[in-house]
């Protein structure tokens, strides 16, 4: 690599070009952050859980550190379409662009620059899957009294989802689950594999034959939410669906009590 | 770009054989690093089916288990095989060609058996491929025994019958050099696979 | 078709002494194919699976059929073709003569050529062409089968079981073909060229490596009329376990696809290694090169993986092994660990050399040399070394190793800054440049806007608690379609179009590309646009129908694909009417300085007339104007080429002293 010489570079700053890409760059950036400030949230919709929240959150935060980057290339993609667009065909006795072979101030800010955003959303992932992975010892969303999670067992067959609540021997194929109560899904299959997913509350594991796989939440919010098969698991894939009623405490103790006595 | 365009015949040489030999011998490294890669995955395979050992039924304890003694005894006649092959080399470098065609005809002769005592492994195996994930994993590693043994005897065939013809005098050694080089992959294959199903065999369940 | 025939020579000296072997092709090929595929399928019936009451149980009878039928026509349907005349004669002693390998080369044969197990690179980069546009044609057709099921949110257009295959056949066939669509017709075509080589190492395998693919093609078509691939491209055990017999068909393929990968890899990067011209050091290597060279390297030790992976698969429909039987002590988790040990390297030898296409027209057409060469090479060679570490961010959510997800959403990320350094160096060589705004540098711009989408995306997918949100959602198909597509096809369609005046002699119909171009990218945007929004939204991929909350943006989607549709069919109607008829290409239409605009159109036999000499790299655009000599024509005469008679008239081109802005307006 070959650097273009002090002269170029004390210049780079006094240039047109510079001035303007920036310009722009700050336009298209300011515009960016906007569009992932409003737009991620509503297309996800509700947040039923502590955990869509938080998969909420990063998908902004992430969009908003993406959008410097992303409106940097698209400035001078766009400023260059504008500005240094030749007229015309070239022919062979036109005059060729500056012969610049690099420029290690440039390299260098760019590849410091990624570094730095990703070490950045790096640790903002951990720190997200920390609290994803065990969403009722995180003090500041889950109460202390939900320390004691309900467990449900979760069985995925072609096509139907099956779930049983071995504290309360009751089996049943729509999800009830009580309000700020951590809940831990243990989940398996019957035949192949599926993938248990609750769109609203923002988890999803696959249901595997011979296998037992956990994921967790804390729902939040009283609604009735869609369970869905992320998993083509055959002919009716698309039929491997259900529902999640989130409800108070009192009405699922109540519920759980009306099934166990219709399975006995 | 800029070409300087030559016009003596220097610049227009033919490849020399040592230029084929070296573009062979990159080919056929490449073409090992595949295999290799698929050598591999197999040992993997085993290994990883053994170490989740799904509902028990990797190897359940009271299910056959092969014996190490064929693994180990076609791995010793490919060695066998290969160092006669050798040796041979040493012979064709010094221009002894009948020397050569001995020695790679025991080669030839050699992998032979061991593909023989391979079909015989395959056939005398104490279960069935439908056992269990194991006797799956066996099955399939002494197979792909089978597919290096074909493809090995094929071509050590080609080079004694290569040598013989005078074909591959001087410069034109490469082509049995490369013989002997995958020649000796197929034996650390082997071995690799003999080594798979030892460090996994009796200690499973 | 008249364009890339080779220069006129005279009869070889020698008779026509080949034999058997002279006479095959693709007819002979397809005769033999059938008649052995007749022979397996009759072994198979009537020998080995003779009662299919008493096999054992896993053992799945029809599959045994469907395997060794299928194995019978691809080695038959090869041997027919004379793919094996070459290794039979080394084991014989009886070499093929100069003679035979000029015929091979398919010297003075017209098109019956592109039908032959010709050898020539330049031959087997138009097949390679002609193959990657039947397959992206083919599954582009199913793309718009399964955009119209799905402009409602129940239209009932297909049924579950056609749709769940077409899925898996559109998946299969555009993976399939997008992992050739680059290396496949550039690398064969135009990769010698540019490293000032005669041909490739080994022109047999290269042969060898287009006929697999055609051998593999009714095989993985046949699935269609076997119960499809019902199991989307991935093939996901035990739905593959218990899958039509479709899911053979896939396998085969697949394996079939793994050999001519492995046979291909090999066979362009050691070109590359061993073949290069005098004085082309590593870092006089164009870009491209180094794009092409990192794919197929790549692809060396990760196809197997996937090789393996299927042979399993068959070992266990097909004689009942356990390997994915969770009851037999097998593990589907062992399927997606080989696949993805495949899959994710996968990805980057579709995108890189497309992109490494782009980065080398860019700076043609910005007339400026590539923005630091050292950092576009290292970018590539980080991917590669970084690609084959990620392959479980693809598992996140199976439940495999749930403590390694960590790790692998660490690795997943720093691809993220070699993946930037790809951007610098375009986006650095458009600055100040002095853009021609050709419909290959229009490509450029397409996948700079594309590729941050899907590179972004990308990010999002890679951290795993929002993984667990998207996984398995129509977002997942957005992001991989705005990668493979919005870079990689788009990267393709623009490399198409910049190396089309070398390939057929003729230029690529101008307003007809910028038609398609535009149809193309704004409808391409418009679809996958719409499928974020609908991914996001919560809709899982790969249902036939969907909840009415997703109407709007699936009939976004929908409309999209239309758009592209037209615009692939316009872009097909350009490139088959420009080859036939489109204006002459001079040599060197866009003033390039890459060695492959200085032979002549139409190229001869064995490329260079005289063998180049490079003295420095392809990016010498921009030097300080000094008087320019003139091209200086240099007679060639006969004491060249006493040795080989290969030349012919070609002999008689001129070479010239080309540099910056001599660049020559053409010879033909």
């Amino acid at each position: 690599m070959t650097t273009s010489g002090p002269p170029e570079r004390t210049r780079l700053w006094s240039r047109r070009e510079t001035r303007e890409v920036f310009i722009l760059w700050a336009v298209l950036t300011v515009l960016l952050v906007i569009f992932s400030m409003t737009v991620p949230d509503a297309l996800m919709g509700v947040q039923a859980s502590n955990t869509m929240t938080a998969v909420e959150r990063t998908f902004t935060i992430l969009s908003v550190a993406a959008s410097p980057v992303a409106a940097l290339v698209w400035a001078i993609a766009l400023y260059s379409l504008v500005r240094w667009r030749r007229n015309g065909d070239w022919t062979p006795a036109d005059e060729d662009g500056a012969p610049i072979r690099g420029n290690r101030g440039a390299v260098a800010l760019w590849i410091g620059g990624s570094s730095a955003l990703c070490l950045f959303i790096l640790i903002l992932g951990l720190a997200a899957l920390q609290v994803a992975s065990s969403p009722s010892e995180n003090p500041r969303i889950a109460p202390a009294q939900a320390r004691n999670p309900l467990v449900v067992d979760v069985t995925g067959e072609q096509w139907v989802w099956t779930f049983t609540y071995p504290q309360a021997d009751v089996q049943t194929d729509q999800l009830y689950l009580p309000v700020n109560r951590a809940v831990v899904f243990k989940v398996t299959s019957d035949d192949v594999i599926h993938s248990f997913w609750v769109v609203q509350m923002g988890i999803k594991v696959d249901a595997n034959p011979g296998e037992t796989t956990t994921t967790q939440t804390y729902p939040n919010r009283i609604g009735v939410y869609d369970v869905r098969c992320a998993e083509l698991c055959g002919l009716l894939h698309a039929d491997m669906e259900t529902t999640a009623h989130v409800v108070k405490q009192p009405q699922f103790t109540a519920w759980l009590k009306a099934n166990q006595t219709r399975s006995k | 770009m800029t070409m300087e365009s030559t016009l003596h015949q220097g610049a227009h040489p033919l490849d020399t054989a040592e230029d084929l030999g070296r573009r062979w011998m990159t080919g056929a490294l490449l073409l090992i690093v595949a295999d290799a890669s698929f050598v591999v995955a197999m040992s993997f395979t085993y290994l990883y089916l053994r170490g989740v050992n799904t509902e028990g039924e990797f190897h359940p304890p009271k299910s056959a288990t092969a014996s190490l003694w064929w693994p180990w005894i076609v791995t010793v006649c490919m060695v066998a095989g290969f160092a006669a092959y050798r040796w041979g080399l040493g012979g064709a470098a010094r221009s002894l060609r009948s020397s050569f065609v001995g020695s790679a005809s025991l080669g030839v002769l050699m992998m032979v058996v061991a593909l023989v005592l391979n079909i015989l492994q395959l056939a005398n195996l104490p279960f069935k491929i439908q056992d269990n994930a194991y006797s799956s994993a066996v099955f399939v590693i002494a197979a792909g025994n089978v597919f290096h043994l074909l493809i090995t005897v094929f071509v050590g065939i080609g080079a004694a019958n290569r040598v013989r013809r005078g074909l591959t005098e001087g410069p034109q050694m490469w082509s049995i050099r490369i013989v002997g080089v995958w020649w000796a992959w197929v034996c650390v294959a082997s071995a690799i696979g003999a080594l798979t199903i030892t460090m996994a065999n009796g200690v499973t369940g | 078709m008249s364009t890339v025939d080779t220069a006129e020579t005279q009869r070889a000296a020698q008779p026509p002494a080949g034999g058997l072997m002279r006479r095959l092709n693709m007819g002979t090929g397809i005769l033999a194919g059938i008649v052995f595929a007749f022979i397996g399928h009759w072994v198979a019936t009537s020998m080995i699976s003779a009662n299919p009451d008493e096999a054992p149980s896993g053992v799945q009878v029809a599959s045994q059929v469907h395997i060794i039928t299928m194995a019978g026509w691809a080695i038959g349907f090869m041997a027919g073709l004379g793919a094996f005349a070459g290794p039979l004669r080394w084991v014989l002693g009886n070499d093929i003569t100069h003679a035979d390998e000029m015929f091979l080369a398919g010297k003075d044969q017209g098109v019956g050529r592109y039908f032959r197990f010709t050898t020539d690179h330049k031959v087997v980069g138009i097949q390679y062409l002609v193959l990657t546009m039947t397959m992206l044609g083919v599954g582009g057709t199913m793309a718009m089968l399964i955009r119209t099921n799905l402009i409602t949110s129940n239209s009932g257009f297909l049924g579950p079981q056609t749709y769940n295959s077409l899925v898996g056949l559109h998946g299969l066939t555009m993976i399939l073909a997008t992992i050739i669509m680059v290396t496949g017709p550039f690398g064969n075509f135009i990769v010698p060229i540019m490293i000032g080589a005669r041909d490739m190492a080994f022109p047999r395998l290269n042969a060898l490596s287009l006929w697999l693919l055609v051998a593999m093609l009714p095989v993985l078509y046949s699935a269609a009329f076997m119960g499809g691939i019902p199991t989307g491209w991935t093939g996901y055990t035990p739905l593959a376990d218990q899958g039509p017999g479709g899911v053979d068909a896939y396998l085969m393929a697949i394996i079939l696809f793994a050999i001519s990968t492995a046979v291909s890899g090999m066979n362009i990067t050691t070109t590359v290694l061993s073949m290069r011209a005098r004085g082309m050091t590593w870092n006089r290597i164009p870009i491209f090169v180094y794009g092409v060279v990192a794919s197929v390297a790549l692809a060396i030790p990760a196809f197997p993986m996937f090789m393996t992976a299927e042979v399993l698969l068959g070992v266990d429909r097909g004689l009942g092994g356990t390997f994915y039987v969770a009851s037999g002590g097998g593990q589907p988790w062992l399927y997606q660990n080989l696949f993805w040990l495949m899959g994710h390297p996968e990805v980057y030898v579709i995108v890189l050399p497309a992109i490494a296409a782009l980065m080398e027209l860019t700076a043609v057409f910005a007339r400026k040399p590539l923005f630091s060469f050292n950092a576009a090479v290292l970018s590539i060679a980080g991917i590669v070394g970084l690609s084959v570490m990620v392959w479980a961010h693809h598992m996140f959510t199976s439940g495999w190793a749930t403590a390694l997800n960590g790790s692998f959403m660490l690795t997943t990320e720093l691809i993220s800054i070699p993946t930037g350094g790809l951007f610098l160096v375009i986006v650095g060589t458009i600055w100040r440049g002095r853009i021609w705004t050709t419909l290959p540098m229009m490509s450029t711009y397409a996948m700079l806007w594309n590729f941050i989408i899907g590179g972004v995306t990308g990010i999002y997918l890679s951290d795993v608690p929002l993984d667990y949100a998207l996984h398995g959602s129509m977002f997942v198909t957005a992001h991989f379609h705005y990668t493979l597509m919005g870079a990689g096809l788009t990267g393709a369609i623009g490399a198409l179009a910049y190396w089309f005046p070398k390939m057929t002699g003729r230029m690529l119909d101008k307003t007809l590309g910028f038609v398609s171009f535009w149809l193309v990218q704004i409808g391409f945007n418009v679809t996958f646009l719409g499928m974020f929004m609908v991914g996001m939204e919560g809709q899982p991929r790969r249902v036939v129908h969907y909840d009415s909350v997703f109407a709007t943006g699936n009939f976004i989607s929908t409309m999209g694909a239309y758009v592209i549709g037209v615009g692939m069919l316009v872009l097909l109607y350009a490139v088959v009417s420009s080859w036939r008829q489109g204006e002459l290409a001079p040599m060197n239409p866009w003033g390039a300085k890459t060695l492959e605009w200085t032979v002549p159109n139409p190229i001869p036999l064995e490329n260079f007339p005289v063998m180049p000499v490079v003295t420095e790299d392809a990016y010498g655009y921009g030097k300080p104007v000094v008087a320019q000599p003139e091209p200086e024509p240099v007679p060639v005469g006969a004491n060249v080429d006493s040795g080989t008679g290969l030349h012919g008239d070609a002999v008689g081109e001129e070479v010239t002293r080309s540099s910056s802005s001599s660049a020559d307006r053409g010879t033909t």
